[in-house]
């Protein structure tokens, strides 16, 4: 019952990319030096929404400092995130998605099924070489896809992209028919994960089981070391001809090599950035992040990471949450923003909506819709009938007392300010630490009024688990939601397939979740990257975890 | 000697023995008294172990008790020794993780001593087979450096204070099983003993009256030094998070925590840090200072 | 003494074949079913974990396995990671040089450090450097090597960066490391150099050295530190296996490239395998090392080669 965390991937869900950088440096410079070209000249630009007066610079190696070393680079056997931010620069699939989240064509150039959903046909596009050498076509094509679903190669998570596989056909050199034994939607979506990337039969011949040391692809990086704990080193690809549309350019990529080193202690890996050591960290420590907000020499690029924003979830069958009123008085009664400076160190982005801006799922309704407003909170308590008495609110001689679940650790900082904040108001909110089981079990049973929620939902199908009223007590329901409009909603998003008419039955969703105020998002998980001054053209793709590296540049 | 008396006798023959370890004992008070670095050492490791003792009612705050808003204070009259990524008192952490380093500490090398003790004393006892097989053993573990040794059995037995004792005890058996050896094999030679063993004094009567008196000097003092490593060692199998786990205190876990905040807390390392160092600096000088305190009596005899 | 070292050598064959077995037995001698919950880690059903231990032949005797065990060792071939699925001794031996060079520079800071703080404070008894020195090295030894490490990439990492803060590349990022570790040692030969040279000092012919009208730097440096440093020699030998154990923490504290870091990381992960090949490696490492003192000392002094 409880949803699978996806350990990493899983289907992408589009999310927000926050550019903290461009907009903030950009009025801050000119307001100090006035609107010049040269200002703008010394800008560190970051992202394609910048406006850049320079023009990009082939050569130079990148160096960066990632948390972890993968397991393997063979994108059919992976499992890890730390696989696919490599893996998706040596191997091209047959399709990538955008920064909308559309699937777009990349080594298949257009593609059809049949009606059923059964039969996807791909008409692969020409000229296109692996690293080695060795041409793709479609036999190439079909020997990724049968090596994928092979019992012997181990596959943990290709194989769910590829659904009820049957088998490839070869229609002529250049097009394929995929095969598959029943309806799978969600095929073209997996086709572009980066697990699903095009392998080289000749070296997976000459390499076998180490195949993941020595991977080869199309992509516009070739792999060229492995040295076990210290790095990896990629280099130019210079080949290659055939970027998709969501590039900037064609052609070779513009680094000469791409290095990254695997630092897992925070306090080094930010020491290896301000040294100079690297020119990219990927996870900026949060105590840190202010320091590279403000400093000269570096830049902070914001993503938000696909998931359901970490939520304070309200329970609507415990009085005396239990009245709407009541609910959206507290709404208004929190400091999102306190929360975050007070708890993240102001690393986080502060969400709206359970989906942010740019995702086709965002709800335009949810931005602003509980504005930190202590007085209208005050008037709604008073209209249900919570007065204050002295410095306590009651309603019919009950004072009004509220119990707070959460995990230990940092996120008790959100209750520890709740409370604090609440207490202004005149509510005494008890606050109860458990771990998990007995959280979860706890929160199923619905012992508190307030809970914090935190997963990683790949897709909106599974707001089901956490709004769906099936759930209540056995699922992650801990607000005890129950609305038969949103059931019916909830059941219907399943079972579509347009993604058009997806998007309406999700945003119906949040607006009958939000308004009857359920649930509370407090910020979406950011990852924050530090650039140093002379990276550019670097973007996050729209899962917000794993950087492009075709279109930077060094300066 | 009369053979109807065994029982006489032996204390008859240890007489001498014992009458000499109570003067002797006067005699090393004496000395013991005179050696300042032995003074400091135990005054402070006695203040130490008081506070670790007393931590309970000293603390100002409840060491595990957080407080996310008061997080990665320096410190301050409020918080001696600031605050931790999770608001907790440093100072009240560390005061109550002296009763686990501490503790760690005292009973690995109690566990170092019995079991190393015995060891050589059954060595250097009966001599011949079990002397070949002991000896063989302790030689084999001293081939290895003594953190891997722990670090395996921290391997085998998984982690916890629990587990750091006994694999830091048994790292250090070597050293007190060769000790004893040979401290055992010198005095066996004694005439007392070996008339002892002709009357048919049982062998673990003569053990415990004859050899063991003799091999409790150099034991106190290796013991007493050998309780400095013992904490470095459980210190430092925590720091690399194979020792205490969480939510138990521990100097050494202390440090590993505190490392990801070394730039911006200093404070969290500053003291539990300072706190191992005194720890084991006390041990030292008192260690010192009792072997020159005995040593010389030990071999004026 | 081509005698004497074949003598050693002999000893040391049985020497390293016990502590394979001493290792291997404890590597093996997992608990209760700790060995199925670390294969259960890797995501296997019961069906894959019963194939899995025949495949490794987990489920053959203590023994056989052992011997198995000994026989692909003395091949070269110490098994696979279970987690990288790499061979053991490919990844020890990429991860060797890193460890040796910082136990190496270790030793050298901790000799050169120790000998001469040793020396000057027995040069100079009672004056305010013997007093210091002994300070310095009773602090020395009483410092946990990992505080002391933190306290060097604070100060001179962070608070002044003078050194890199960590990794393993250019001979900078060898100074703190190398210091750390070899500062415990350092006070040890510093007391012990101390102490023999004192001795050495009131011996007859340095008196009659003197006597002869030698300078005093001939006498130091001829007679008196001659004998003075063979007692620690001895203690280098002693010294090199805390070093090599210290080594372990001290990567860890740097984030260096080594197999200290190895085995940490493989025990952390429960890695049999590595563990195994890794701890035995370090263990063969430093019994040849005290071999190679052992034959080194004996070369100095004559006597210890008719024993």
């Amino acid at each position: 019952m409880k949803p699978t965390t996806a350990r990493d991937g899983g289907p992408v869900t589009p999310e927000a990319q926050h550019l903290h950088l461009s907009r903030r440096t950009l009025l801050r410079h000119l307001a100090a030096t006035g609107f010049s070209g040269a200002a703008l000249a010394t800008l560190p630009l970051v992202g394609r929404a910048a406006v850049s007066a320079q023009q990009p610079k082939p050569g130079g190696d990148l160096r960066w400092a990632l948390d972890m070393e993968p397991d393997t680079l063979d994108p059919h056997v992976s499992s890890s995130r730390y696989d696919y931010q490599f893996e998706k620069e040596i191997f091209d699939s047959l399709v990538v998605r955008d920064a909308k989240g559309n699937v777009v064509p990349h080594l298949a150039e257009k593609w059809e099924s049949n009606a059923t959903g059964t039969e996807w046909t791909f008409t692969l596009k020409q000229g296109v070489k692996f690293q080695d050498g060795t041409p793709f076509n479609a036999a190439a094509a079909k020997f990724s896809f049968d090596r994928i679903v092979n019992p012997a190669t181990k596959s943990e998570q290709a194989v769910f992209n590829l659904g009820p596989y049957d088998h490839t056909e070869v229609l002529d050199d250049h097009t394929i028919k995929i095969v598959l034994k029943s309806t799978f939607a969600p095929l073209l979506i997996g086709l572009a994960e980066y697990t699903m990337g095009m392998v080289s039969p000749t070296a997976v011949q000459k390499y076998g089981q180490d195949f993941g040391r020595h991977p080869v692809g199309t992509g516009p990086f070739a792999f060229k070391e492995w040295v076990a704990k210290d790095h990896i080193t990629l280099v130019k690809n210079p080949n290659y001809d055939w970027a998709p549309s969501i590039f900037t350019h064609n052609g070779p990529p513009y680094l000469d090599s791409v290095t990254g080193r695997f630092i897992s202690e925070s306090e080094t890996a930010y020491a290896a950035l301000q040294t100079g050591l690297v020119d990219v960290l990927q996870t900026v420590p949060d105590i840190h992040v202010s320091e590279v907000k403000s400093s000269n020499q570096f830049a902070l690029l914001s993503t938000t990471v696909q998931g359901f924003p970490p939520s304070l979830l309200f329970n609507c069958q415990k009085a005396p949450t239990d009245d709407p009123m009541v609910r959206q008085a507290l709404m208004h009664a929190i400091d999102r923003n306190a929360i975050i400076e007070a708890v993240y160190d102001g690393s986080q982005l502060p969400a709206q909506g359970i989906w942010g801006e740019s995702s086709p799922f965002f709800w335009p309704g949810s931005t602003g819709l509980y504005p930190l407003d202590p007085k209208k909170a005050a008037s709604l308590l008073d209209g249900a009938g919570w007065v204050k008495n002295g410095s306590q609110r009651a309603k019919n001689g009950q004072p009004m007392s509220l119990v707070y679940l959460t995990l230990p650790g940092q996120i008790q900082g959100i209750a520890e300010y709740v409370q604090a904040q609440f207490k202004e108001m005149g509510i005494k909110l008890d606050i109860l630490v458990e771990d998990n089981p007995a959280q979860q079990q706890d929160a199923q049973k619905g012992v508190q009024h307030i809970v914090w929620l935190n997963w990683l939902l790949a897709d909106p199908y599974g707001l089901d688990t956490v709004f769906g009223s099936e759930n209540i007590g056995t699922g992650w329901n801990f607000a005890h939601y129950k609305n038969p409009t949103v059931d019916e909603l909830l059941k219907e998003g399943v079972q579509t397939l347009d993604q058009a008419k997806r998007i309406q039955i999700y945003q119906q969703v949040q607006k009958q979740v939000l308004t009857d105020a359920a649930c509370f998002p407090i910020n979406y998980r950011t990852r924050n990257w530090g650039l140093a001054k002379k990276v550019h053209g670097f973007t996050v793709g729209p899962d917000g975890e794993w950087a492009h590296l075709y279109d930077v540049w060094l300066s | 000697m009369q053979v109807e008396q065994p029982l006489v006798a032996p204390v008859a023959l240890a007489e001498p023995g014992l009458a000499r370890s109570r003067s002797q004992a006067a005699i090393v008070w004496g000395s013991f008294r005179r050696n300042r670095g032995a003074l400091i050492g135990g005054a402070i490791l006695l203040a130490l172990i008081l506070l670790a003792l007393l931590a309970p009612w000293i603390a100002p705050y409840d060491p595990l008790q957080p407080a996310i808003l008061q997080r990665l204070q320096p410190p301050s009259p409020n918080h001696l020794f600031g605050t931790d990524q999770f608001g907790r008192d440093t100072f009240s952490r560390v005061l109550y993780g002296g009763r686990t380093s501490l503790w760690l500490g005292l009973v690995a090398v109690g566990l170092s001593v019995a079991i190393g003790g015995f060891l050589g004393l059954l060595a250097g006892y009966y001599r011949g087979a079990v002397d070949l097989v002991v000896s063989r053993v302790v030689d084999l573990m001293l081939a290895m450096p003594r953190i891997l040794l722990a670090l395996v059995i921290v391997f085998t037995l998984g982690t916890g204070v629990t587990n750091v004792m006994i694999a830091v005890g048994i790292s250090g058996v070597p050293d007190y099983a060769r000790l004893i050896r040979s401290s055992t094999l010198a005095a066996r030679e004694h005439v007392y003993v070996e008339a002892a063993r002709v009357i048919g004094v049982p062998n673990w009567r003569i053990m415990a009256r004859h050899i063991l008196p003799n091999v409790v000097a150099p034991l106190i003092v290796v013991g007493t030094l050998g309780l400095g490593a013992a904490i470095l060692s459980a210190a430092g199998l925590s720091f690399l998070g194979l020792g205490a786990q969480p939510p138990v205190i521990e100097w050494g876990l202390m440090l590993s925590d505190g490392r990801s905040m070394l730039s911006v807390a200093w404070w969290l390392t500053a003291f539990p840090g300072l706190a191992i160092m005194l720890a084991v600096l006390a041990v030292n000088l008192l260690g010192d200072g009792l072997r020159d305190a005995l040593d010389p009596r030990l071999r004026a005899r | 003494m081509l005698r004497y070292v074949q003598l050693r050598l002999l000893t040391a064959i049985p020497t390293i074949v016990g502590l394979s077995l001493l290792v291997f037995l404890m590597v093996h001698l997992l608990p209760g079913n700790a060995v199925d919950v670390m294969l259960t880690q890797q995501g296997a059903t019961a069906q894959q974990l019963q194939q899995l231990k025949a495949q490794l032949g987990l489920d053959d005797p203590l023994w056989v396995q052992y011997a198995r065990f000994a026989k692909d060792a003395l091949r070269g071939d110490l098994g696979r990671s279970l987690f990288s699925h790499q061979p053991v001794l490919s990844q020890i031996l990429a991860q060797f040089p890193a460890t040796l060079e910082l136990t190496l520079a270790g030793m050298a800071i901790a000799l050169l450090a120790g000998v001469t703080l040793g020396v000057l404070a027995a040069v100079k008894q009672n004056s305010w450097l013997d007093s210091f020195s002994m300070v310095a090295s009773l602090i020395g030894v009483a410092m946990p090597s990992f505080w002391l490490g933190l306290l060097l990439i604070y100060l001179l990492g962070m608070k002044f960066p003078v050194f890199p803060v960590a990794g393993t590349a250019g001979w900078r990022s060898l100074v703190l490391p190398a210091v750390t570790l070899g500062f415990n040692s350092m006070g040890i030969i510093a007391r012990l150099t101390r102490s023999s040279m004192l001795e050495v000092l009131r011996q007859e012919y340095v008196v009659t050295a003197r006597a002869k009208g030698l300078g005093e730097a001939v006498v130091m440096l001829q007679h008196a530190l001659r004998n003075a440093v063979l007692p620690v020699v001895t203690m280098v030998g002693l010294q090199f296996g805390y070093l090599l154990g210290g080594a372990v923490i001290i990567e860890t504290v740097f984030a260096r490239q080594g197999v200290g870091q190895l085995v940490v990381t493989a025990i952390q992960q429960r890695d049999g395998p590595l563990v195994q090949g890794t701890v035995l490696f370090l263990a063969v490492i430093f019994v040849l090392a005290n071999l190679m003192v052992d034959l080194s000392y004996a070369a100095l002094d004559p006597r210890i080669r008719y024993q």
